[in-house]
């Protein structure tokens, strides 16, 4: 309870409201730019928060996440083009919306959805992440070995439309985090006799140069093949003068919001699947519930709820498995745990023992996130609808400075010359489908789940009959090699359904 | 370049990368250890086997569709496109090289300019107006507000 009291006043200070409610409102614009997106400008923001204390810098950073789900929606509802893949379902009844004129309520449906969903996910990860942690803590090195694998099987299997390409996604993030000291004998492993790369290649640099120049890139490509648009269109009408959103909207649309985040908390506790699944997932839940299903597609307003909700609860539930394993759900919270290393801070099962007071911190941000998300939420989409014409000429060169910076900063230029490289790898992945997701999951995983692996067998100590005396790290072991198996068929029918044209 | 053709490139790309790490990155760039525990080369083998093996899949397996005369998917990779991403990274390589000889300021300013150019922007004004305002930004911001030097 000390503990609990002394979190949330480290939480509940003045700078840190400031901090959060500018990383929610910089969230919601750049979720709202399509194409850009709030990942983006995490891992952008990561270097700037060596400035910060551990509980102002996560709070920044979540305040961006947070802000992320929202904005996402804005393009989807006044253009059909969502700002963030997750935001696709809103718009089979967002766009629809606005073209009844009824823009503003959908934004509003969107916006209460949205934080309803991931304040209710938040409340699931205060509950649950604590006890998980405390099972999880009595977990050894071979069975968190095990839950690594598991982790990367799923997310291999799941993030993607191959699991080969997934897979070698994955031993490539793995095979690059090697690169540096050996933890135990400290041996050089392909550092070339560059001193620089003693230490490995830094989170920020391959995030930054994989997720956000690595888009970057392509989005350069993807303009030059785009018709060029009109820099004076207006921006698109709200319909201010239509419907207003009230509350018997809010009390109608109520169960659809609790369906959804049911829904995508359940899929965020589990890696690898995403905010994009949630959405679809909530939207065909809210739809085959409903005694009106024809409406759906059409403008109806539990469409709009329904994907909101789902996707904005994936966010909370993300840190689950984060916080009490020390596994990141999406690529959001694989970021996020870089975070938390840069400021020395490990997250898993023994962090709720040792930290309690950050972690309790941690929650306190993330309820000032959900109150910023909501409060700003109600001032800032009108602005949204003039931030979604800048052209993209402007922002995308201005990134690419700031994201350079931010490696400089944070690191050295030689890690900026690393850059290159990187957003190069970023581009391609993304061209030939090798999920970069997965690539970033296991260079964020390869350091935790050699050293499980190299504990494991020093206590092992050349008895392979040591496996059998851990019988979670054994079942571990089984689901893995079960769920590769199973994923791998379900790859297989579905492309064998594709080339038949079902 | 077909999608199904672009991936039996990669595929053969990766195996390639894969023996290179197996005979000879591996075996000359880490230390074997010194005999205690697990070797520094252990965990890297596993990766660069992995990535070996299921690169031979993936080629087998598109190779395998192409047998069998699938739609080869559409086209992902053409001339004008990787001219374009060469640009890009030649953006990035003459700007960084600039921010570490001469300055941050120049090289910033260069690389904003540059990458405005390559998507299409050619009005002057906006050119060097955002491209200085933005960098001139940064640099107030971290070199002398925050004194963090930035080349």
């Amino acid at each position: 309870m000390h503990e609990l009291i002394q979190g949330l006043g480290d939480a509940f200070t003045l700078t840190n409201f400031v901090l959060i409610a500018a990383g929610v409102f910089v969230g919601q614009i750049f979720a709202a730019a399509p194409g850009v997106g709030a990942l983006t400008v995490i891992i952008i923001a990561i270097p700037y928060t060596y400035y910060l204390g551990p509980v102002s810098a996560l709070g920044l950073l979540v305040g961006m996440n947070k802000g992320g789900t929202i904005g996402g929606a804005v393009s989807a509802i006044l253009m059909n083009t969502p700002g963030t893949p997750e935001a696709t379902a809103t718009t089979f009844d967002g766009y629809p919306m606005t073209r009844k004129g009824q823009a503003f309520r959908a934004l509003r449906t969107a916006h209460l959805s949205s934080v309803t969903g991931d304040t209710l996910s938040d409340l699931v990860l205060f509950l649950v992440a604590a006890p998980l942690s405390a099972v999880a803590l009595k977990m050894g090195p071979p069975e968190m070995a095990g839950v690594i694998l598991v982790a990367l099987v799923v997310i291999a299997g799941l993030v993607g439309d191959s699991m080969i390409k997934g897979l070698i996604a994955a031993f490539l993030g793995v095979f690059l985090s090697l690169v540096g000291l050996d933890p135990n004998t400290a041996g050089a492993r392909l550092t070339f006799g560059v001193p620089e790369l003693m230490d490995g290649f830094s989170i920020t640099a391959v995030g930054i140069g994989i997720l956000a120049l690595g888009e970057i890139l392509r989005q350069m490509v993807m303009a030059s093949r785009a018709p060029a648009g009109d820099d004076n269109e207006p921006p698109p009408d709200l319909g201010r003068d239509g419907p207003r959103f009230g509350f018997a909207d809010y009390v109608h649309i109520f169960p659809t919001i609790l369906r959804s985040t049911a829904i995508g908390t359940a899929i965020g506790a589990i890696p690898g699947i995403g905010s994009s699944a949630a959405g679809f997932l909530g939207y065909a839940a809210a739809k085959r519930a409903s005694k009106t299903p024809e409406k759906f597609g059409t403008g109806e307003i539990r469409g709009v709820a329904a994907s909101e909700a789902a996707n904005s609860s994936v966010v909370g539930a993300n840190f689950i498995p984060l916080l009490s394993l020390g596994i990141p759900g999406n690529v959001a919270a694989a970021i996020i745990l870089g975070a938390f290393i840069i400021h020395g801070v490990t997250p898993g099962p023994r962090l709720f023992a040792e930290q309690p007071r950050l972690i309790y911190g941690l929650f306190g941000a993330m309820l000032i996130g959900d109150i910023c998300n909501l409060v700003i939420g109600f001032f800032s989409m009108g602005l949204f609808a003039k931030v979604i014409r800048i052209p993209m000429k402007y922002i995308l060169p201005c990134i690419v400075l700031l994201c350079v910076t931010g490696v400089i900063v944070s690191d050295s230029l030689f890690a900026a010359w690393l850059l290159i490289g990187m957003a190069m790898l970023g581009f391609f992945m993304r061209l030939l489908g090798f999920s970069f997701v997965t690539f970033i999951i296991g260079f964020v995983l390869g350091p935790m789940f050699e050293l499980a692996l190299r504990q494991s067998i020093i206590m092992a100590d050349g008895r392979p009959e040591f496996l059998l005396q851990r019988p979670i790290a054994c079942g571990f072991l089984v689901v893995a090699v079960f769920l590769l198996i199973a994923l791998l068929r379900g790859h297989r029918r579905s492309s064998a359904q594709a080339a038949s044209g079902i | 370049m077909k999608t199904r053709n672009s991936e039996i490139l990669v595929g053969a790309l990766t195996v390639l990368l894969g023996v290179v790490c197996l005979t000879y990155l591996i075996p000359n760039y880490i230390s074997a250890g010194y005999g205690g525990g697990l070797s520094p080369r252990t965990f890297p083998y596993i990766c660069a086997w992995a990535i070996t093996v299921l690169s031979v899949c993936l080629v087998a397996n598109r190779l395998w569709a192409a047998s069998r005369g699938g739609d080869p998917g559409e086209i992902l990779v053409n001339g004008p496109m990787l001219l374009r991403v060469a640009a890009g990274a030649a953006a990035l390589v003459v700007s960084l090289a600039l921010i570490q000889y001469v300055s941050y300021l120049v090289g910033g300013t260069v690389m904003v300019a540059l990458y405005m150019l390559l998507m299409g922007e050619r009005r002057p004004l906006p050119l060097i107006g955002i491209s200085v305002v933005w960098s001139g930004f940064l640099w107030v911001l971290f070199e002398k507000i925050l004194e963090t030097p930035l080349s």
